[in-house]
């Protein structure tokens, strides 16, 4: 399943995309009750950790501006630090390779693969893999790939995407999880959190015991130094930039920082603002490969520098902040959207509201004409970002693109008969408001007729399917009572009305 | 692939030149963002307590508390001696079977005092064997105060005159329990500072360094805090005060 339509305007794509599903996707995570209240629990619970660990920075907003200016500078002039970081990697051993789409870094990695004529591939979590289906690809090729984060191992096995940036199989239970290893595994397995990890423990061992190549991301790639920096609490990413012969990294340009020192307010936040720890266990920053005199360490380094798009968003200021998103994954857990549809409802392996921004800006208008919808501008994701993207604003630009067709890249969502339609009813919904509204008779007359429908409608719950354009609303929503008679008839609007005819001095 | 890199650099350069443009030209989204550069010789504080420099009772005493919070245990010592004996008692707790150790110098004397009750796999080990390993001793290169950190660096440098360097990163990792063995007058109060005098010692950065706070954890089932996934499950720091 790709992206419908060659004429898709984004310069990248994402795997497995079918955000243009988002409108049958919805209800169906809302009528999961089970999902909606493991997301309102799990979300919850990282939200309030995230606030205590900020508590406890004594000056917040400037650590934040710090890092937003880190970031921004970074972007500013990215062609220079991307060479500089080059020249540097090289020198320090580690092959820097180029990928301006998806497939190019798909080719390089299997390349190497087949190279060093690998069979099995033990990975650490990285989104950016995912963006660019790189498990796939290794299948194809006969590589076998295991995921080795806990939450994308489990995922993995259960032949799911992940459903958030940080923690994959947040939509899972526990008793889940114990039978989907039970089946998966063939054995009886332990029903506490502890025994689950454990298994997974001891079955993943093996894996990095066997692998002759090892996969990752990077959160940070430091042009300075040429050296990058991965953060994680598992461990799994020291395994599997140890074990193996082979490391491969996989980053998006946009990773780049400037110097050395920048690492310090960015671990500062990220983790602050990801899990709510003060730091996590571990950040490994690897500047090239293992030395001759050492024991350990991979012999070769790759670092697959990735555009896949991301280059265009520089085109414009507003576009270009969502280059500096760190995936710390703040914004879905505070988004009211996110926590009631969960990640997989997005269609995207970047959910939530930096996925309603990121996905659309890379793969397209076209392939995610919706996302930009699925906010209801709050403004909660703008609050808790660390480098202070402007989310809300960066969705208002996509909605006007999606109703209005991008002139510049002759991007037209409008020929999507969907959101044609949907376009075409919310116009006439917005004409008929303003008529209604115009007027005090039709204000009231208007108000009259949706009482009479509310009373209706709750009691008969069953007619709020048929509310038409409206369903959308009422699916997932009780109608609310009807008060029975209006505000302005009321004690309370007449004595306002008469408090204005004579206003006391 | 060289074509992949001119197009990628020439897109940004165009990206950020029409940015530039519009910029100038009415702007359609309001003001840019500021620009503020971070100062290029960043303010970053000196740090109270440099690596090299005996390290105050407020440092050893915050570093201790910090671990703690992160699960770690820290056994201070004010003697070789003395650590020889809390690394006993921590393999006799655990009922530990095969110990590995790094190749740090240090490591080898306060290892040499123990009196043993268990098998000393040499630096070198098959890895296989390493696996089966229950305990694993090496150096820590910096401790950071603010955290409980402990830095673990991997490289070649013989660590007579900077920073100690060894050799084997997979003893620190693969063994349920890792011990760590910390001088006192390599603790730094930031994580800022520990990063800048890795460098600032060897000059070069080692191929390979880890910040490391406190055991392994996962919290990938329903948000509850398991310790010990991948990485070692024990985390105890022997502080040498006297060093």
């Amino acid at each position: 399943m790709t992206a419908p339509g060659s004429e898709s305007s984004g310069a990248g794509s994402i795997h497995h995309l079918h955000a243009n599903q988002f409108d049958d996707l919805v209800p169906r995570a809302l009528a999961n009750v089970e999902l909606r209240g493991a997301l309102a629990k799990a979300t919850n619970t990282i939200r309030n950790r995230r606030a205590i660990a900020l508590e406890g920075i004594d000056d917040l907003q400037e650590l934040r501006s710090r890092a937003k200016a880190i970031k921004t500078e970074a972007l500013a002039h990215l062609d220079e630090h991307l060479e500089t970081f080059e020249r540097h990697a090289t020198a320090n051993g580690i092959k820097v390779h180029w990928a301006a789409d998806a497939e190019t870094a798909r080719s390089i990695v299997l390349d190497i693969a087949r190279m060093n004529k690998v069979e099995l591939a033990v990975k650490a979590k990285s989104m950016v893999s995912e963006e660019i289906g790189l498990n796939d690809a290794l299948i194809d090729a006969g590589v076998v790939p295991v995921e080795t984060d806990l939450g994308e191992w489990i995922v993995q096995l259960a032949e799911e995407p992940p459903s958030h940036i940080l923690a994959p199989a947040i939509h899972k239970r526990r008793r889940e999880i114990r039978d989907l290893l039970a089946r998966v595994l063939d054995r009886p397995m332990p029903d506490d959190a502890a025994g689950l990890t454990e298994v997974a423990r001891n079955e993943l061992r093996e894996r990095f015991a066997q692998a002759d190549l090892g996969i990752s991301g990077a959160n940070f790639l430091v042009a300075e130094t040429g050296s990058f920096l991965l953060i994680e609490n598992e461990g799994n990413i020291r395994l599997t930039t140890s074990l193996p012969r082979i490391h491969v990294a996989v980053a998006g340009i946009e990773k780049i920082v400037a110097r050395l020192e920048d690492l310090g307010p960015l671990v500062r936040i990220i983790t602050r603002s990801a899990t709510g720890q003060p730091i996590s266990c571990y950040q490994t920053l690897v500047t090239g490969p293992k030395t001759s005199l050492e024991d350990d360490g991979p012999e070769e380094i790759h670092l697959i520098l990735l555009d896949n798009g991301r280059s265009k968003l520089l085109e414009d200021d507003l576009t270009a902040e969502t280059l500096r998103c760190i995936r710390c994954s703040a914004c879905l857990n505070v988004c009211p959207v996110y926590r009631q549809i969960g990640g997989h409802a997005y269609g995207s392996v970047y959910p939530g509201p930096i996925g309603a921004i990121f996905t659309p800006l890379i793969a397209g208008m076209h392939a995610a004409s919706q996302l930009p919808g699925a906010s209801s501008l709050c403004g909660a994701c703008r609050e808790v970002c660390p480098v202070d993207i402007d989310i809300p604003g960066v969705l208002l630009h996509l909605r006007h693109r999606a109703a209005e067709g991008d002139r510049s890249t002759g991007d037209r969502p409008m020929s999507d008969p969907r959101t044609m339609e949907k376009n075409r009813a919310m116009r006439r919904g917005f004409r008929l408001w303003r008529w209604a509204m115009g007027s005090s008779r039709r204000f009231q007359m208007f108000g009259a007729i949706g009482r009479l429908l509310a009373t209706v409608v709750s009691r008969v719950p069953s007619l709020a399917r048929h509310a038409g354009p409206l369903a959308g609303w009422t699916d997932g929503r009780a109608v609310p009572r009807s008060p029975g008679r209006s505000f302005r008839s009321g004690a309370v609007a007449r004595r306002l009305r008469l408090e204005e005819q004579n206003p006391r001095r | 692939m060289s074509d992949d890199r001119s197009t990628i650099l020439d897109s940004i350069r165009a990206s950020l030149a029409s940015a530039a443009s519009s910029r100038t030209a009415g702007r359609p989204h309001g003001p840019p963002p500021a620009i503020a550069a971070p100062p290029l010789t960043s303010e970053v504080t000196v740090p109270a307590v440099h690596p090299g420099e005996p390290a105050s009772i407020r440092a050893i005493t915050e570093f201790q508390a910090a671990l703690d919070r992160a699960q770690g245990v820290c056994h201070r010592v004010t003697s070789d001696a003395g650590a020889a004996d809390a690394l006993q008692a921590v393999i006799a707790d655990l009922g530990v079977r095969r110990v590995a150790r790094s190749d740090d110098q240090l490591v080898i004397e306060i290892l040499e005092r123990v009196i043993g009750g268990f098998e000393l796999l040499p630096p070198d080990v098959d890895r296989a064997l390493l696996l089966e390993c229950g305990l694993g001793v090496s150096r820590a290169t910096i401790g950071v105060v603010e955290y409980g950190t402990i830095v673990l660096s991997s490289g070649d440098a013989a660590g007579a005159e900077g920073l100690p360097t060894e050799r084997q990163r997979l003893v620190s990792l693969l063994p349920e329990t890792h011990v760590a063995i910390l001088a006192a007058t390599d603790l730094v109060d930031t994580w800022d500072a520990a990063l800048a005098a890795l460098r600032l010692d060897s000059r070069r950065l080692p191929p390979t360094a880890t910040f490391a706070t406190g055991p392994s954890r996962t919290a990938d089932i329903e948000l509850e805090l398991v310790l010990g996934v991948h990485g070692p499950k024990n985390q105890h720091v022997i502080l040498l005060e006297h060093r």
